[in-house]
């Protein structure tokens, strides 16, 4: 408790410094006290201390010792600054282009690994160009080639163009609607009379391009425009199924799985509009985001369906960046419902769309789902989120109102976030079993829509 | 040096082991000498080698693998370890004493360290600035002295060079050493670059300095006035840099460094000048040993850096409305907050910045001292005790309204009211630290004996703290055997007992119906005389 002092000591009287013989002289913390000690030395706290360091010796050595290479990584990386090398290995040297690399981990799915490559001001007023791939070890591959351009040539004009060719070797599939009574086991089934998971491989091209009119600044923004894809997909029965992943074709009657036999070549259009008075992009504490599309796939083949849909979420700051958010959020098709892929139909589950649930839990020609959330401030990039969604599916819009069958899930969440942008989401939530999700913005209903195969 | 309540020796003792350790606690006993006003820790050492700051190391421990260390260490609380019989810090190579122990004018803490001329023009500018929030450069003045210039960060126009001068006169009185600051005026024109003048990538290489790094410095911060630019501009300290000095335990090569870091009481009371100022940016970075030539020895001298960002520099510079009141990452406080959903209002919320670009996010509003947190944590403050904070407190106390405003004045704050509304604050925050830290214990001080009476004087009155008290002694079962109202000058005398030999008298402030902890005065020598304090008697 008391360390030897090998200072030296100059005593005063009062409070004028006299220089005394004490120089030279080794001292203790006690002899600039002045003072000695009498007594053992052992403190109460000490006693009532010993059994629980005697308890915790062993780990706080382990934790020692598991810090000290710890410790020298941060300083090695620091020291010869391996980020900025890493950074500039990547990165051009103004640090808008880079070729990066991506390593994830996806529950499910094992480890994927990919590349991209990408400028994010090609024109010198933040468009940004992509290309990139992924690859996972259960087969999944995604390939990807965009550009985006926010305000093209510094314009009001905006221009987004994405093709993406993705195989997904594990799709789920849980028949189509959410009538009663529902089939647990069989075989050949109809699947608007059963709700078992199944499983299905999925290829798709998909091709999209949007233009449109930006007017007004964040807080007050109007983005209005036209939207066209050309998708392809392609079904096939999944390799290696076993008693937990049983494929489509042993659960479901194929024919009766509207576009899985013979997959699906489709040619969207449809007008959108934007309103946009969020105060903030990231930490939003108050606003309005509306969005709204009609459109529907061109006469070409067998599948011809309308498709329109729209959001309306606000925020309310109840008290200081306390704030509660309210979404409402439709999405439709119209149509023969065997010229309607079943890919095609809005579906219920995942981040976006009723947390709780699988992706694509439910799905049927009219989805309507709303999202009441309560996000409050932990620290300057984060917040914490309680939340419950609530959705239903159903043939019709008439449907979705008369004896209406809601399902709802709810839970609870961490958001990284600066007052810019929101980076990423980590919510839990309880619904159909406990899911766990981690997305970029699970309030956006229709952002990741064409990602979500 | 603690003195133990029997009853809590007994009941802690006889959980587990009071047989194997036969008793436990200890008792100081003062020697009759003078006290330590200096420790000469000045001895000829070696030359050290330069400490580099490494900033993502020192945050990984700070937060995270440190800290976790130090959790399951169960460490107790320890007194500090180099204080006098008077529970006073003695002067060193860390620190001097100034405003604590003698009267200093409003001039001497106006001019604080600054006691050689301005920098003079023209300037040459020699390196660029690394590290940091904001643009500076290097330069040598006319008469060959090198400075730091630094400039202010948009939108606070003349935040950071006016505090960083305020904020140096400040903690110069307080006791620490520090470098001579100065707010200057500079032309462009005043101004050339070196033709070896250097900067550094961002790869730590030497490259050339050119006239767009200066033009980008120049023009980061307040817009020039008729082509005058505002800089703050610090002055090399003497000697040679050797870094900053570890919150923790010694500098392994200075072997005049002994007593560990967190138990430096100037390094602990720190923590109330630093609640006072808000100089929640105290991290090893804003400190630097100097190797020195003094009086033929070669020595380590230990300074504090970097006044830019106390008062609301800090938060403005991070956009934090919670600086001065959590850690950047506040496992504790955080904490609480995300379980409490959001319904918990944490004291920051709902304080407001002042109107004053110049000043922004300090207040007094709100203040508590005892919650006031650095955002980086830094160890000798979390190891403060009762008693550092009661030495801490009764310095930044002896700060006067007329102290303040010379300090003040020395930041040049151009909008009408903004100077006078620092002061305002920093009074306001003294008197807080006065209260809770000072008033906190039995605030008796300047100790006399004569004859049979024991005089002091009661600071919590002294400063207007507290309208009354009383004096209590206490017998060795804390029963009140005599009691003594504190005069309104703060004077009070108490009758003790003869003491032909050793005595410890206890004393306890009674403030109406509060009491405070009991002090111990230690009575003794051959000519009977007050040989030593201690100032918490629970310890």
């Amino acid at each position: 408790m008391t360390g030897r002092w090998r200072g030296l000591v100059t005593m005063t009287t009062g409070l004028a410094l006299v220089a005394t013989p004490a120089w030279g002289a080794p001292a203790s913390a006690d002899d600039v006290r002045g003072a000695d000690r009498e007594g053992t030395g052992i403190e109460p706290e000490d006693v009532a201390l010993f059994a629980p360091r005697a308890v915790l010796f062993l780990p706080a050595r382990v934790l020692q010792l598991l810090n000290v290479p710890l410790r020298a990584g941060l300083g090695f990386v620091e020291e010869h600054r391996v980020l900025e090398h890493v950074e500039d290995f990547f990165y051009n040297d103004a640090r808008t282009a880079a070729v990066l690399p991506s390593v994830s981990l996806g529950s499910g799915f094992g480890l994927r690994a990919g590349a991209t490559a990408f400028h994010e001001d090609l024109g010198g007023h933040g468009e940004m160009g992509e290309v990139g791939f992924t690859l996972g070890m259960a087969g999944e591959q995604v390939y990807l080639l965009s550009f985006e351009a926010p305000h093209l040539l510094g314009g009001p004009f905006w221009v987004e163009t994405k093709t993406v060719f993705e195989v997904n070797p594990s799709s789920s599939f849980f028949g189509i609607g959410d009538e009663d009574p529902r089939a647990t086991r069989g075989a050949g089934l109809d699947p608007r009379r059963a709700d078992i998971e199944a499983f299905y491989q999925h290829q798709r091209f998909r091709q999209t391009t949007a233009a449109g009119l930006a007017i007004g600044d964040p807080g007050l923004q109007l983005r209005t425009g036209a939207r066209g894809r050309l998708k392809r997909h392609d079904f096939a029965a999944i390799d290696d199924p076993d008693e937990e992943t049983r494929p489509l074709e042993e659960v479901y009657d194929p024919a009766q799985v509207p576009g899985y036999t013979f997959g699906a070549t489709l040619a969207e259009v449809e007008g959108l509009v934007i309103f946009d008075t969020r105060d903030r992009g990231g930490a939003t504490r108050s606003g309005l985001y509306a969005e709204a599309f009609a459109g529907g796939a061109l006469p070409f083949r067998e599948f011809e369906y309308a498709h329109f849909g729209g959001e309306l979420t606000g925020y309310l700051e109840i008290w200081r960046e306390r704030v509660l958010i309210a979404r409402l959020a439709l999405d439709a098709v119209e149509g023969a419902p065997d010229e309607i892929p079943f890919v095609e139909l809005p579906s219920l589950g995942g981040a976006h769309r009723l947390r709780g649930y699988p992706l694509h839990r439910y799905r049927d020609e009219k989805a309507l789902f709303g999202t009441l959330e309560y996000q409050y401030p932990i620290h300057e990039l984060l917040a914490g989120s309680l939340y419950l969604d609530a959705g239903e599916v159903a043939p019709t819009l008439g449907d979705l109102f008369q004896e209406p069958t809601v399902h709802v899930g709810g839970g609870g969440g961490i958001v990284f976030r600066s007052k810019k942008r929101v980076y990423f989401t980590f919510d839990v939530a309880g619904g159909d079993g406990v899911q766990v999700y981690a997305t970029t913005n699970p309030l956006r209903a229709f952002a990741d829509r064409d990602d979500e195969l | 040096m603690r003195r133990s309540p029997k009853r809590l020796c007994v009941l802690a003792a006889g959980v587990a082991t009071s047989t194997l350790l036969g008793g436990c606690g200890s008792t100081l006993r003062f020697r009759d000498q003078p006290v330590v006003w200096k420790v000469d820790d000045a001895a000829t050492i070696p030359e050290p080698e330069e400490v580099e700051y490494l900033k993502i190391k020192y945050f990984g421990d700070i937060f995270f693998l440190r800290r976790a260390e130090r959790a399951l260490a169960l460490r107790d609380r320890e007194p500090a370890w180099n204080t006098n019989a008077l529970e006073e810090v003695p002067d060193s190579s860390w620190f001097a004493n100034r405003i604590g122990l003698r009267e200093l004018s409003p001039a001497e803490v106006a001019r604080g360290p600054a006691d050689l001329p301005p920098p003079q023009p023209p300037y040459v500018v020699v390196r660029g600035k690394v590290g940091g929030g904001n643009l500076g450069f290097q330069v040598k003045d006319a008469a060959g002295r090198t400075f730091l210039l630094k400039f202010d960060r948009p939108p606070n126009d003349e935040m950071q060079t006016g505090n960083s001068v305020v904020g140096n006169r400040l903690v110069w009185a307080f006791g620490f050493h520090v470098p001579r600051d100065y707010l200057i005026d500079l032309r462009r024109e005043e101004l050339r670059i070196a033709p070896d003048a250097t900067a550094k990538d961002t790869f730590g290489e030497k490259i050339p300095y050119t006239r767009a790094m200066m033009e980008t410095a120049l023009h980061s911060g307040k817009a020039p006035i008729d082509g005058v630019f505002r800089a703050s501009a610090s002055e090399f300290l003497e000697g040679k840099p050797k870094g900053g000095w570890p919150g923790e335990g010694v500098r392994p090569d200075d072997p005049n460094d002994v007593v560990p870091h967190e138990h430096r009481r100037e390094l602990r009371g720190l923590r109330v000048l630093a609640a006072w100022i808000n100089h929640s940016d105290m991290k090893e970075d804003n400190t630097l040993d100097m190797y020195v030539e003094e009086g033929g020895r070669k020595y380590l001298r230990h300074h504090l850096i970097d006044f830019g960002e106390v008062f609301g520099g800090h938060a403005a510079e991070k956009d934090r409305a919670e600086d001065g009141w959590e850690h950047y990452f506040d496992w504790s406080k955080q904490g609480q907050a995300t379980l409490a959903f959001g319904l918990w209002k944490r004291p920051w919320e709902g304080i407001e910045p002042s109107p004053y670009k110049s000043i922004a996010l300090f207040s007094a509003v709100g203040f508590r001292p005892e919650l006031w947190r650095e955002a980086y944590p830094y160890w000798p403050f979390t190891e403060m005790d009762p008693s550092d904070a009661f030495w801490g407190a009764k310095i930044v106390m002896r700060f006067r309204r007329e102290h303040l405003e010379a300090a003040v004045a020395e930041g040049r704050f151009s909008e009408p009211g903004a100077a006078a509304y620092l002061v305002d604050v920093l009074e306001r925050r003294r008197d807080a630290i006065g209260r809770v830290w000072l008033d906190g214990l039995t605030a008796l001080d300047r100790f006399e004996l004569a004859g049979g009476t024991l005089c002091a004087i009661d600071l919590g009155i002294a400063h207007g703290l507290a309208s009354m008290g009383t004096v209590e002694r206490l017998d060795d079962e804390g029963a009140v055997v005599a009691r003594a109202p504190v005069a309104k000058d703060g004077r009070v005398c108490l009758p003790v007992p003869a003491a032909s030999s050793y005595s410890v008298i206890t004393l306890r402030m009674r403030r109406g119906v509060v009491t405070r902890p009991p002090m111990e005065v230690h009575l003794g020598g051959r000519v009977p005389r007050v040989l030593g304090l201690v100032r918490d008697a629970r310890r």
